[in-house]
């Protein structure tokens, strides 16, 4: 079993991107990579009135 | 004539134990010696890793440790006229030392081999952990000492019941290298213990497995170990792998690469378009030095 990445373990362009984004390159470890590299989730009301989607 | 007095104690080198080759000369053709302005300004960890790790025409290849070292200079050759023998030139100086045991496995054999034909030179590691090379009057620098072309020998020998496996080095010094221009830099004035530094090893990328248009699986070994199973190799972080597109021709962000089992890892990177070719490379230059020599190709 892998041991949990860290943010040492990521690059820290990652810190960047898009949850959306996050969660298509990491699957299952989306969650945790975006916690760690401090992206949040965008709420669908956000989203909603922000056409520049989940950023 | 030179005067033959001499101080009271003239610091000396010790035995051999280890040998640090290096191409004579850069692609620039300068001469890969040590210099004055580096010695000035400190032979440390630093610089020494610069060396180990530096680009392969200026590379320190250091060996591992070289035991019964037999370094004999034949006699001059002569030329007897009315019986009195007339010097022409001098012995030539062979080189004859022995790796024992684990490192003296198989693979290195091929290693050693590899620095045949080629303008190398050296600098021996003594015992004490002086560094010995060749002084250049003219530059002021200490010189590697210089090999003679295709004089390499190396000679693998199984172990038995009383013996370690062991491998024979066996080359000559370059013809024209005089005894009395050897010189050595001590110990004391290198901020690095050259005994315990360890010199560039090259590790092999595995196939691809897991290919998706973010990431893929690669097992990492050393060059070394047994058929179908070499060694594992640990420890790689994101930051020391490349991954190039050939398709775009553009470099390409590693995001992570996670490690499970050892030596296997599971790469992430920005997101490639479906059916692009990825070149994959791996490169630690910090410290001990890895690198792979021959780049892996994914398509994705």
């Amino acid at each position: 079993m892998s041991r949990e990445l860290t943010k040492k373990d990521i690059n820290p362009i990652v810190a960047k991107m898009s949850y959306k984004e996050i969660e298509s390159i990491f699957g299952v470890q989306a969650a945790h990579v975006a916690k760690v590299m401090g992206v949040k989730k965008t709420s669908k009301k956000k989203k909603e009135t922000d056409s520049e989607g989940d950023k | 004539m030179l005067n033959h007095g001499q101080p009271n104690c003239v610091d000396s080198f010790a035995r051999d134990a280890r040998l640090i080759f290096v191409q004579y000369q850069d692609d620039s053709g300068n001469v890969n010696s040590i210099t004055q302005a580096e010695f000035t300004s400190g032979l440390d960890q630093t610089f020494l890793d610069g060396r180990f790790n530096g680009a392969t025409d200026q590379r320190w290849y250091l060996t591992p440790t070289v035991n019964n070292v037999v370094g004999e200079r034949a006699e001059s050759v002569k030329q007897d006229i009315d019986g009195i023998p007339f010097n022409v030139r001098q012995g030539i100086r062979m080189y004859d030392g022995t790796f024992y045991g684990t490192v003296a496995a198989t693979q290195y054999v091929n290693v050693l081999k590899s620095m045949s034909c080629q303008n190398i030179g050296m600098f021996i590691v003594d015992v004490e952990g002086n560094i010995i090379g060749m002084s250049n009057d003219v530059t002021g620098d200490l010189d590697p000492i210089k090999v003679q072309r295709n004089t390499l020998d190396v000679i693998y020998k199984f172990p038995s019941s009383s013996e370690v496996q062991q491998i024979k080095l066996m080359f000559a010094y370059e013809e024209n290298e005089q005894d009395g221009d050897l010189k050595h830099i001590k110990a004391s004035d290198i901020s690095a213990d050259m005994l315990t530094q360890t010199s560039m090893s090259t590790v092999v990328l595995g196939t691809a497995t897991a290919i998706s248009t973010t990431g893929f699986t690669t097992a990492m070994t050393y060059t070394y170990g047994a058929q179908f199973a070499n060694l594992p190799y640990e420890g790689a972080v994101f930051g020391d792998f490349s991954i190039y597109n050939e398709t775009t021709m553009s470099a390409v962000a590693v995001l992570t690469a996670p490690e499970s089992p050892a030596g296997t890892y599971a790469i992430t990177f920005v997101a490639q378009t479906a059916a692009d070719v990825l070149t994959v490379s791996y490169s630690k230059t910090t410290g001990t030095g890895f690198e792979t020599v021959t780049d892996l190709s994914v398509t994705v």
